[in-house]
Parts: structure tokens; sequence; C-alpha cells
């Protein structure tokens, strides 16, 4: 078995492409663009709070049903793709992952703007969840 | 031509470490952040060759490079309050995969501004 110890990969090429094998061995791919540039499983009821997360510096609670995480390291650009889960919590409310950047905020490079809402239409539907996950794939600066 | 390192493991020089099979497996093959309005658009993607319209909120994405089959991982988000993106919503396949962005309330195809598809699984 080989290891590689170290704390920095950086491409010999370019500096900002480690290429890897795929699993099927027939492609390869850009390490970096694959790698998620930050995750956060959150409280998002009662007082909004991290459980765990990578790249985040802050959660902040913008009333019900809606968050901002900001990231510690920015990413280049506001087009960054965002994915995620909330919690149902009630039998009477759609389950799924209505979670986004809302259409009423500007994105922006250095965070996201999450919602969480039950079936209903704009804002005032929205509703705070025990347990929101967030993930970001894009560009870092 | 670039170096090549075959390894098992990375390990930070703290000691941290995590074998490449988690790095491999565990990055994301695919990602689009997109738009249906107006024109079906990528406004930012990683190993998407092209974006498909198939007609209000209705879309296809396919791949540049192949997955090794149709059973991966879509997570997404629709960026706009009530709206879901719903994956595998039709044709799913190695080179891509069909999906749909709906109303919550009403469950009618709706066009979305900011939608989001992450691909996890195995490259061909």
């Amino acid at each position: 078995m080989s290891e590689i110890i170290t704390d920095k990969l950086t491409g010999k090429t370019s500096a900002g492409d480690v290429t890897i094998t795929s699993e099927g061995g027939s492609a390869t791919m850009q390490l970096q663009q694959g790698v998620a540039k930050a995750w956060a499983n959150f409280q998002g009821n009662s007082t909004a709070v991290f459980r765990d997360g990578f790249n985040n510096s802050s959660l902040t609670d913008n009333g019900a049903g809606d968050y901002t995480v900001t990231f510690t390291n920015v990413m280049d650009n506001a087009n960054h793709a965002n994915s995620g889960m909330v919690i149902a919590q009630s039998t009477s409310y759609l389950n799924g992952p209505m979670i986004g950047n809302s259409a009423s905020y500007t994105m922006v490079s250095g965070s996201i703007r999450v919602t969480t809402n039950y079936a209903g239409s704009g804002a005032s539907n929205r509703e705070d969840r025990i347990y929101v996950n967030v993930t970001t794939h894009g560009d870092l600066a | 031509m670039a170096g090549k390192i075959i390894a098992d493991t990375l390990e930070t020089g703290a000691g941290a470490d995590i074998a490449t099979s988690y790095v491999v497996n565990g990055s994301a093959k695919a990602w689009v952040k997109f738009t249906t309005v107006t024109t079906t658009a990528a406004d930012n993607s990683f190993n998407i060759s092209s974006l498909d319209d198939d007609g209000t909120g209705d879309f296809g994405i396919n791949f540049t490079n192949s997955m090794s089959s149709a059973e991966y991982s879509a997570p997404s988000s629709a960026g706009e309050d009530n709206r879901t993106v719903y994956t595998n919503f039709g044709t799913v396949s190695s080179s891509g995969m069909d999906g749909q962005v709906r109303q919550t309330t009403t469950n009618a195809v709706v066009d979305t501004a900011r939608n989001s598809i992450e691909i996890l699984g195995d490259l061909a």
C-alpha cells in the first residue's frame, strides 16, 4: 500500500488542475472541480447553529425558514451549485428538498441564502426546520 | 507530460489521512447551476456538455464524460420558494438524465432561474 503525506496538492502543468483517474479507469477528471467547496448540517429552529460543516464561517438566522450561510473562503463567482435536504416536520407538509437560493435575493460569491418552506406560496410559507443540510460545488476564488 | 502519482492514501502533515478511494468516490462527477427561463442554459458547470429544453420546466442534462451506469445520485435544489427540482424525472442513462422543476403547491411544471444539480457516483 502506498501513501502520500502532504499538506497541499498543486497541479504541475496548471496549479489549479490535479487530475484523478475515474473509478472505471476510462476517464480522468479535475479533482478541484469535483470536490465540494462547502457543506453544512445545521439546526434551523430555535437558535440556528451549525452541527457540523466545512468552509463555513457563520450562520445567520434571517427569520422563519430563512438563513444565510457565509463561507470562510469565498467562491470565485456567484454561480455556484447548491443542493440540500430538510427534515419534514408534519405529515401534512410536502416532503422534499424545498431549499434554495430564493429568487428574492441576489446570489453572491461569499455566502448562500437558504430558505425552507412548506407547501404554499411565497415567503409567508417559510418555516424553520430542525435539520437543514446544504452542499456547495463551484469554483473557489 | 505532467507527473503521475499512484497512491492509496493521502495524509496531511498533521497526521489526518484519507484513503484516495474517498477522494475519487466522494467527488462530484458533474454539477451545474442553470436556468430554464427563456433559454435553458448553464450559468456554471463541470462535466456538462449540454442542456436540453424539453418544454416548460422540463430539461435534460448531458455529461461530457459518461458515468459507469445510470445508478448515480443527483441531489438538487430550485432557487425559488416552493419550487423543487425533480431529478430522474424521465430518461436516466449513463450519459445524462432528464428532470423537471415543479411548484410544490400545484405540482405544475414551471420555469425557474436558479436550479442546481450535483452528480455523485462512478465515472466510466
